[in-house]
């Protein structure tokens, strides 16, 4: 199933527009520990966000509210008692095969808690959140 | 390491609440059951590489996803420029 980024962001914006702070990942990223602290910016006039790493600058990302890319996530998230009611979930984008496509990471979200600055990288063990899941830009 | 040695059907414990069950042996296949609390997470020890390895590949593929995604902004946002005085709908 190819999810669409942008039909879901209007529909229901899940967002945070102004999004301009540094955020820190207490055990930095999967596979990367080193990597703590991150610039969390909006990309203006999109529903995605790019997050640098303020310990290595070369290592950055653009990410999605993971909601925008699977309607849910969050809530079946937290049902899992993974996430917690104020925390916002984000899913890093790639891109992936030829010709190229979007693909969102569901299967290691970002999850944010933008008012404590603080934030964790999840790996879920469950087909429901693939590692490479499509994502179509237009809908 | 500790090393140990379990039957189909047995299990061992780690800490008060993770239980790993043996639920059976295919060939070099070992089919395991695990409870645990939900907050636990039980993942394979690949998926933990595979998941470092989308975040490098998403570092590197950042330029090239500006690219791709600037035409459709572009698309979606076309009332970004500010209007110019000679526009007769501009005040």
């Amino acid at each position: 199933m190819k999810h669409s980024l942008q039909s879901e962001a209007e529909d229901q914006p899940v967002g945070h527009d102004q999004v301009d702070a540094t955020i820190v990942f207490s055990d930095g990223l999967v596979g990367l520990p080193l990597l703590v602290r991150h610039r969390l910016s909006a990309v203006p006039e999109t529903a995605l966000y790019e997050m640098v790493s303020q310990d290595d600058p070369t290592i950055g990302f653009i990410a999605a509210s993971a909601d925008n890319v699977k309607p849910g996530t969050t809530d079946r998230l937290r049902e899992r008692g993974l996430v917690g009611e104020d925390e916002w979930v984000l899913a890093i984008l790639a891109v992936h095969g030829e010709p190229p496509a979007i693909t969102a990471n569901l299967a290691g979200p970002l999850v944010v808690d933008m008012r404590q600055a603080s934030a964790r990288q999840l790996v879920i063990e469950d087909s429901e959140f693939p590692l490479q899941a499509p994502v179509s830009e237009a809908g | 390491m500790l090393v140990l040695t379990r039957r189909s059907g047995q299990s061992l414990r780690i800490g008060p609440s993770v239980e790993v069950r043996v639920v059976r042996v295919e060939g070099d296949r070992v089919v395991l059951g695990v409870v645990a609390p939900r907050h636990v997470a039980v993942v394979r020890s690949e998926l933990i590489e595979e998941v470092s390895g989308e975040v490098r590949e998403a570092s590197d593929a950042r330029a090239r996803l500006r690219v791709m995604l600037k035409p459709l902004h572009s698309a979606d946002t076309p009332a970004t420029e500010k209007p110019s005085p000679d526009d007769p709908g501009v005040a």
